[in-house]
């Protein structure tokens, strides 16, 4: 028994071991953010405060209680729970109101990288509405699958809007028109994660059957597949140069604890390096020069790893 | 002696006549019987839904036996009817129905305990599997279904045991505890057998006309 439990930590400190740096929270961080100059990162905790952090020191910089259910959508912008219905748009920077939207109900919640255009994805209608942030306008209600949304995210030029739906469904409309322009129903898993690439050239989903997915952002039709995760992945992002991938798995229901973190040479699809999280992988984040990633996974702290570019 | 046993219509006119039978104040014999046919057409209540869950697998091959020798986990016999509100069969339903296996794991890369079934022509589905695990996410053992039929709106439920620890003996009073179910009626009574030994429950699925 007492060899199991030397052997048990040995385990467990190997694991922390495997972070090149982590930064300790007061309540675990959920979905995270670089800042744009890649110095502090942002994120929602647990105890619904947003805090961002200074990466050189590890030291909180800003500190901000929120409502519950609100939700981080970009390193500078929260978009907080007022009741059932309606939502303040917060710029975190200068800690100032942009708006209050009435018509945003509770769900999925994502921003638009120019930040103009919020998607929600309401669990109780089952549609995913398209609101304009400077009049607080609903633009399009669009009818999305009976399973609710499991991941919702913006092209990169803002022209496009994806739902992966947990029907195992992904729907593409464009933003302008409200038209659906490509329902992939081919997937037998639903899309924990996705995000287009940098160029917005392709859409990149990953999910329920352990596959990293690419479609083509014109067509969608199938781009290319990337096997070799061996976990359902819950969390991916894609380096700012495109040229690499990290994935998180998730556990509980699929796999025992740690689970894996795969980073990806896209130019070769291999998986060039694993390292461990000790939970289910929340979020996952490139820094802008390339050379870190940040992950969450529900401990009380961020983890980093050097990219080794 | 033998006789033909009454329909439904001849039963209520049977207990109108009887004085079995009342309505409000006054009605006639007709009135009385329009009244509680359609309070019996009504009697139905459609299943209560529940969410999807994370771990739905399209494209499940119709297998009636989930079983397979030599599985751990405790034998579940799973049946029921698909009805509408009227009490009447749904022609060409389709029972998704998956659940996790005996230690609450899921399984991500095949369709072990995932089906779908076409029900009988008597409406009647069933399925031989194993009781489902706990899993820290969602604590009460459970079947997801998704039921769709021409027609009918599409059903999105789960259901519980009551001999589940998780309801500590007490489902009628801890069905909602942590806001597990939805609906009381989705706590299934389970039979337990001592040869096997093996457990059965039965689920009847009552769909709304789209």
């Amino acid at each position: 028994m007492r060899k199991l439990l030397i052997a048990a930590a040995a385990l467990s400190l190997a694991a922390q071991n495997s972070f090149d740096r982590t930064i300790a929270a007061d309540a675990a961080p959920g979905e995270l953010f670089f800042s744009a100059d890649g110095k502090t990162i942002t994120a929602l905790c647990r105890d619904s405060h947003v805090r961002t952090w200074d990466v050189a020191t590890g030291k909180v910089a800003v500190d901000k209680a929120v409502t519950a259910g609100t939700t981080l959508v970009s390193a500078t912008r929260a978009i907080e729970r007022a009741d059932r219905t309606t939502v303040r748009v917060w710029d975190l920077t200068s800690d100032t109101q942009l708006r209050l939207i009435n018509g945003a109900p509770q769900g999925r919640t994502v921003i638009s990288a120019n930040g103009k255009s919020l998607a929600v994805a309401s669990v109780a209608d089952r549609k995913v509405r398209i609101i304009d942030v400077a009049s607080g306008k609903e633009k399009h209600a669009l009818a999305d699958g009976i399973g609710g949304a499991a991941e919702v995210v913006f092209s990169p030029d803002g022209e496009l809007l994806v739902s992966a739906n947990y029907d195992n469904d992904v729907r593409v409309w464009k933003t302008g028109s409200g038209e659906l322009v490509k329902k992939v129903e081919e997937l037998t898993g639903a899309m924990f994660a996705g995000e287009f690439t940098p160029d917005g050239k392709q859409l990149v989903m990953a999910g329920l059957d352990e596959t990293v997915y690419f479609w083509d952002a014109k067509t969608f039709q199938p781009a290319r597949s990337l096997k070799g995760h061996g976990e359902t992945i819950s969390a991916l992002a894609i380096s700012p140069d495109g040229k690499m991938l990290v994935t998180g798995g998730f556990d509980v229901v699929t796999t025992r604890n740690p689970v894996k973190v795969a980073l990806w040479d896209l130019t070769s699809g291999k998986v060039v390096k694993t390292m461990r999280s000790p939970h289910r992988v929340v979020s996952l984040a490139f820094s802008p020069d390339g050379k870190w990633i940040a992950m969450t996974s529900g401990e009380k702290e961020i983890n980093l790893w050097k990219t080794g570019n | 002696m033998s006789h033909a046993k009454p329909n439904r219509r001849q039963m209520l006119e049977l207990c109108i006549s009887r004085g079995l039978l009342a309505g409000g104040a006054a009605m006639s014999q007709a009135q009385l019987l329009a009244f509680w046919q359609n309070a019996e057409a009504q009697s139905h209540k459609p299943t209560s839904a529940e969410v999807l869950g994370p771990f739905y697998r399209k494209g499940a091959p119709d297998v009636k036996n989930l079983r397979a020798a030599g599985d751990p986990g405790l034998p579940l016999k799973v049946s029921g009817h698909v009805m509408n509100t009227k009490g009447q069969l749904v022609e060409g339903a389709k029972v998704d129905l998956w659940h996790a296996d005996h230690n609450g794991l899921y399984d991500t890369r095949g369709y072990k305990y995932r089906t779908q079934l076409k029900p009988d022509a008597k409406g009647v589905y069933a399925v031989d599997t194993v009781m489902p695990g706990h899993y820290s996410d969602r604590p009460a053992q459970h079947i997801h279904y998704l039921i769709s039929a021409p027609g009918h709106k599409t059903l999105i439920t789960q259901v519980y045991f009551a001999t589940d620890p998780f309801f500590e003996g007490n489902p009628e009073k801890n069905w909602n505890k942590r806001g597990i179910a939805a609906n009381k009626e989705l706590v299934l009574p389970v039979k337990l057998f001592e040869t096997g030994p093996s457990t059965e429950v039965t689920f009847d699925i009552i769909l709304e006309k789209a």
